[in-house]
């Protein structure tokens, strides 16, 4: 139990250390923005006194490695700034937050049916067979476009056939429609749910590592002796999947995460993909790096997860790992 | 589930993989054909004159397909089925860098990783776990809307950030090779540790899964480049073709042609990159 | 939209009146979850915007959409009917001094700000106050230079004092009044919360501020009366989104108006019978920037040889739909418009020959004279969407002359920062918009604060120190009008033209009058018909 925990210990210590070094290379890189905030809203004259007192105000007149100290020791204590320019003089975490849940909801949702499904279709079509060819086939032809094709193409597809047999009829209208409206139901997140599984090769890439790793299960000689006693194999698999299941799940988010961006932009969605679009081309640089640290943090958080999972599950990760 | 079929799970590792060879060339020569098709493109692409300034032309706004312009012509009277051809420039070269960045760079540290124990291997091995965490889309987005670099800066960004999964898979590879037999044969041999590693395990163990990751990389430079071009901010601007700033044509509401034929190209390249490295893969591994 | 859902859901509820099944109450939750029991209200007025508004607070309302949700907002003491009038907004009168150095405005009395509290004369002059403060920082400071005294005269009457006799001065109190019990002193900053949570005297209060939508409602307390009930404004970035909605929009559902539809949409609702296109007139000009700095472009026989060699009628056609060709830094519309000046025409041959005796020699397809070759950098704003089609075809006209332009498409923080302070372009196109004044000081004396292309012309400096003194408006009148001709020929600009804009308002909505530059002026008066 006491390794446990020291590994464990470890391990968010390690994962700190990363975010330390991920927040460095993303507040380095915001800096270096030409064009900085003041130019995006100062107006055009605005004398340079007034320019250095709004450098000050934003907090911008700290060279970059100084700015990158004081803005870490400040996040420490939780204090992650204002925002300047999306949602002026809101607080960074208010606004960053509540958008990154539901960002987190619609990806991590996305990803959670997109791996069923890719479990499901693994286990169904184990490979080899001509029939299992050819739907594999098709799913690569479905599931390979782009997020931004399925989304237009989707989107559109969904209001001409809501046109067609609601608005034309005088049904009731749902208030999602037409595409894409700000409404207050789930409707567009579900839409958008849907395009992050069907597109960018997502469900592909898991049906073949899942399908992978299950044929080499099935290899293994522990299953050729559960066979051969006779026992029903099915529990034995699942089990066993768990470990690889769950490192698809921690190593793909981070990917449906990025794609969020364009899918939340092509169905108006209001979370964080959107903010970050947004504030980064007002220069909002407190916003930016705020939740580009999010998105970060909630990788390391999710690797952490895993791995203890991974470790309460199998012992051997523990002592191996570490 | 399949799991219950255990007459299927026999056949299979009793024919190793000899049913396999024999129905697997049908979508290896097919997603091959393709992808060899755009990368012929991508290779004449430069080769082909244009001015993107003289290919304007309101006479022919929006021409449907004939003779002399194949695919039509788009709200500017341009030749679409010249932009296409064109098009291939805006990710080629680019795909073809971050692929070696990705591969070379993520064989490397993958084998230093798994090889070495001192204080080098940790180095390397928390630099990947750093690269790791930024989210690549997210962090090529932040570069564009920030630094708004050109397609190679960004096609660099990408393969870096491709390093770690690459590294990982070889590290795995090397770590469970090490302590085989026949390596340790060859230490004993006193061969040199790099070629050790470089030859016999990342070459001739490591190859089919380096390559269907090199079409991975390829793929999503591809995809970076069209999506990006297709938010219109970032990306290839026009007057310069890209696939994904033609199908932003959707935008413009100008007929269909203009955004169906790149927009097919786009999903038929990534689908054939992503089928020809998995088959390449598989078909490796079957004949092992 | 929230409320409505569980509103429907308790009293089916109680009608009811039994203990509902698990199956029925499942159905009503998927309902309310996904809207479905919850049709689009017929009395939300929808619209979207291309850009988010950064701030509902009135001086930092700069971008369009935080103009015409502002205009929703806040009212001012006066402002400008459909007939071009001045009406009364929080004033009910107003008396100009003899001597045209001051103004006697009488307040309306009994006009509650959003949080209950009144409105008197001390919010006007804190208003007054706060934007001449010198820590407040933003773009239309020069809007409250003229007041060089603010006198509250009682609780409902208030008095300013001008640093110059001024016509008709009240036309110049168009500016929105902000309540001075919401703010702790004179200095306004950008950060205020009061941005996002703004108290206005308007028909509409906001009542759900989130990151991509904003909700207004109207004030039960409002002095006047307004027919809709709810506005419900949301970014859509994507032009072709906003279309579709539109486009889509049925008899309960979509959005009801599209500011601003692209010319290659209009014929997409030219027969329509849901949508209705109004068009709207907006005081503002397209333009082509010579930067004078550069040595080529401060030739005058360069800058004409670009003028002829550049076929605005075309590009006008293949681009933006319908405008006007212009001559000058006026719309067609304004009182200052030169008619005598006729817009130069299309001429390529003329613009070769214009090169040629300037000593530009063609070579190798591009115009040189010595070492000195014609070649620019093109900087664009990408949030200007026809910026990419249209300078396809200027550079496609100008390589016709041996002229060879690159792009360079930057975001608007980027593009601010290369034109209007670091000076680093050649040419570059863009829009000004005027609110009614078209003001051209800033732009063309050599002092003007919003001169970034560097032009010194004395005479039109000299033009302008003087047009700037009159107080006849006829003089002044004049004065523009022989400035209009003067530019015409010098070229400090390429004037390009001014574009019938047209909204496409849902067959829904009656009654509408679109002011060009506030948008919303009028909309007290629009209805809704479900």
């Amino acid at each position: 139990m006491k390794r446990i925990f020291l590994a464990l210990l470890r391990r968010i210590l390690g994962g700190f250390a990363l975010l330390l070094g991920a927040s460095f290379i993303i507040y380095m890189t915001v800096r270096a923005a030409p064009g900085d905030a003041i130019d995006a809203i100062s107006p055009m004259g605005t004398p340079p006194e007034v320019k250095a007192q709004l450098m000050a105000e934003f907090g911008l007149d700290r060279g970059p490695l100084a700015g990158y100290g004081v803005w870490a020791l400040r996040s420490l204590c939780g204090d992650f700034g204002d925002s300047l320019v999306f949602a002026p003089g809101e607080r960074v975490m208010a606004v960053a937050l509540p958008a990154f849940g539901r960002t987190l909801l619609l990806a991590g949702g996305a990803l959670l049916v997109c791996l069923c499904f890719a479990l499901l279709w693994a286990a169904c079509n184990p490979g080899g067979s001509r029939r299992s060819q050819l739907l594999g086939a098709s799913l690569y032809g479905v599931t390979s476009a782009p997020s931004f094709v399925i989304a237009v193409a989707f989107a559109q597809a969904v209001n001409e056939l809501v046109y067609r047999l609601v608005d034309a009829r005088g049904f009731v209208t749902p208030s999602w429609y037409p595409i894409p409206i700000a409404c207050s139901s789930m409707m567009p997140y579900l839409f958008a749910g849907i395009t992050l599984i069907l597109s960018d090769g997502l469900l592909i890439d898991l049906v073949n590592y899942l399908r992978s790793e299950l044929q080499a299960l099935r290899r293994s000689p522990f299953i050729a002796a559960i066979r051969a006693k006779g026992a029903r194999v099915t529990g034995h698999l699942l089990k066993n999947m768990v470990v690889p299941i769950l490192s698809a799940y921690a190593s793909r988010l981070p990917v449906v995460l990025g794609g969020v961006v364009i899918v939340e932009y092509v169905f108006t969605l209001d979370g964080a993909g959107y903010v970050l679009l947004e504030a980064s081309k007002n220069r909002d640089f407190p916003m930016v790096v705020g939740l580009s640290v999010l998105f970060t943090a909630l990788v390391i958080l999710v690797n952490i997860i895993s791995d203890v999972v991974k470790g309460w599950l199998d012992a051997r990760e523990v002592a191996h790992g570490g | 589930m399949g799991g219950d079929h255990p007459s299927q799970e026999c056949k299979a590792p009793s024919t190793p993989g000899s049913k396999k060879l024999r129905s697997l060339p049908l979508g290896l020569y097919l997603s091959g054909g393709i992808v060899a098709l755009v990368f012929l493109l991508g290779l004449i692409a430069p080769l082909i004159p244009y001015d993107p300034a003289a290919a304007v032309d309101y006479q022919r706004q929006l021409a449907g397909p004939s003779w002399s312009h194949l695919l039509g012509c788009d709200g500017q009277g341009r030749d679409i089925a010249l932009r296409i051809v064109k098009g291939t420039e805006a990710f080629f070269w680019p795909g073809i860098l971050a692929m070696t960045i990705a591969v070379i760079g993520g064989a490397a540290c993958g084998a230093c990783a798994g090889y070495m124990r001192g204080w080098v291997g940790q180095a390397v091995r928390g630099l990947m776990q750093l690269l790791d965490t930024l989210p690549r889309l997210v962090f090529i987005v932040l570069l564009c809307t920030i630094l708004d670099p050109g397609m190679y800066l960004i096609a660099t960004t990408a393969g870096v950030l491709f390093i770690p999964t690459i590294a990982a898979i070889c590290r795995r590879k090397v770590e469970t090779l090490a302590s085989e037999d026949y390596i340790l044969a060859h230490i004993a041999h006193g061969f040199h540790p790099a070629w050790i590693l470089g030859y016999h395990i990342l070459w001739l163990q490591c190859r089919p899964l380096l390559i269907r990751q090199a079409c991975t990389v390829f793929s999503y430079v591809l995809f970076v480049e069209t999506a990006l071009s297709y938010l219109g901010d970032y990306g290839v601007q026009e007057p310069w073709p890209s696939w994904g700033n033609m199908v932003a044509q959707t935008r413009e509401g100008v007929g269909f042609w203009p955004w169906f034929v790149p927009a097919v190209m786009i999903v038929v390249s990534i689908a054939a990159l992503l089928a020809f490295g998995n088959a390449i893969a598989r078909r490796e591994e079957a004949m092992r | 939209m929230r409320f409505r859902g569980n509103n429907q859901k308790q009293s089916s509820s109680e009608a009811s009146g039994v203990k509902m099944n698990r199956f029925l109450s499942l159905v009503l939750l998927v309902c309310a979850l996904f809207g479905l029991s919850a049709p689009a209200s017929a009395q939300i007025f929808r619209y979207p915007e291309d850009t988010r508004p950064a701030s509902l607070l009135p001086f930092f309302a700069e971008d369009m959409s935080s103009v015409r949700m502002v205009e929703l907002i806040f009212e001012s003491l006066v402002f400008i009917n459909k007939r071009g009038d001045v009406e009364g907004g929080l004033a009910t009168g107003w008396e100009v001094a003899p001597d045209k150095q001051s103004i006697r405005f009488t307040l309306r009395e009994g006009v509650q700000w959003h949080d209950g509290k009144p409105f008197t004369a001390e919010d006007v002059a804190f208003t007054v106050h706060a934007a001449q403060d010198p820590q407040t920082i933003f773009n239309a400071k020069g809007k409250y230079k003229f007041i060089t005294e603010v006198q509250v005269e009682g609780r409902f009457s208030i008095r300013f004092k001008f640093d110059k006799p001024i016509n008709e001065p009240e036309r110049r109190f168009t500016f929105k009044i902000i309540p001075k019990h919401a703010f702790s002193g004179t200095a306004i900053s950008r950060k205020d919360a009061f941005s996002r949570k703004p108290i206005g005297t308007g028909v509409y209060m906001v009542s759900k501020y989130s990151l991509r939508s904003v909700s207004l409602q109207i004030f039960p307390n409002y002095w006047g009366q307004a027919k809709i009930t709810g506005i419900l404004m949301q970014h859509t970035p994507d032009k072709s989104a906003q279309i579709n909605l539109l486009q889509y929009s049925g008899t309960k559902s979509g959005v009801q108006a599209v500011v601003f539809v692209p010319p290659k949409n209009i014929p997409l609702f030219e027969n329509s019978d849901s949508v209705v296109l109004e068009p709207y007139h907006t005081v503002s000009w397209w333009y082509m920037a010579y930067n004078h700095n550069n040595p080529s472009l401060a030739n005058r026989a360069v800058r004409e040889a670009l003028a002829y060699a550049i076929n605005r009628e075309e590009l006008l056609e293949a681009n933006l739909g319908r405008g006007d060709v212009l001559s000058g830094p006026f719309t067609e519309s304004s009182p200052f418009y030169n008619f005598e000046v006729e817009p130069r025409a299309y001429d390529e041959q003329r613009a070769a020959q214009i090169l040629e005796s300037a000593g530009y020699k063609l070579q190798n397809g591009i115009r040189q004279k010595g070492k000195e070759k014609l070649e620019f950098r093109f900087v664009l704003d990408k949030e200007l969407a026809s910026n990419q089609s249209l300078f396809l075809g200027i550079q496609a006209q100008l390589k016709k002359i041996g002229v060879s332009v690159k792009p360079q498409y930057v975001d608007h923080a980027r593009y601010r920062e290369l034109v209007f302070s670091q000076d680093n372009f050649d040419l570059t196109l863009n829009v000004w918009s005027f609110e009614e004044v078209e003001d051209v000081y800033p732009l063309f004396h050599s002092k003007g604060v919003m001169n970034f292309i560097h032009y010194r012309n004395a005479e039109v400096d000299k033009l302008l120190d003087q047009a700037k003194g009159m107080h006849d408006y006829k003089q002044y009148k004049e004065a523009m009008k022989r400035l209009h001709a003067m530019l015409d020929k010098d070229l400090p600009y390429f004037f390009l033209w001014s574009l019938d804009l047209y909204s496409g308002i849902s067959k829904q909505v009656k009654n509408v009058f679109i002011q060009p530059y506030y948008y919303f002026t009028s909309f007290k008066e629009w209805e809704l018909n479900p």
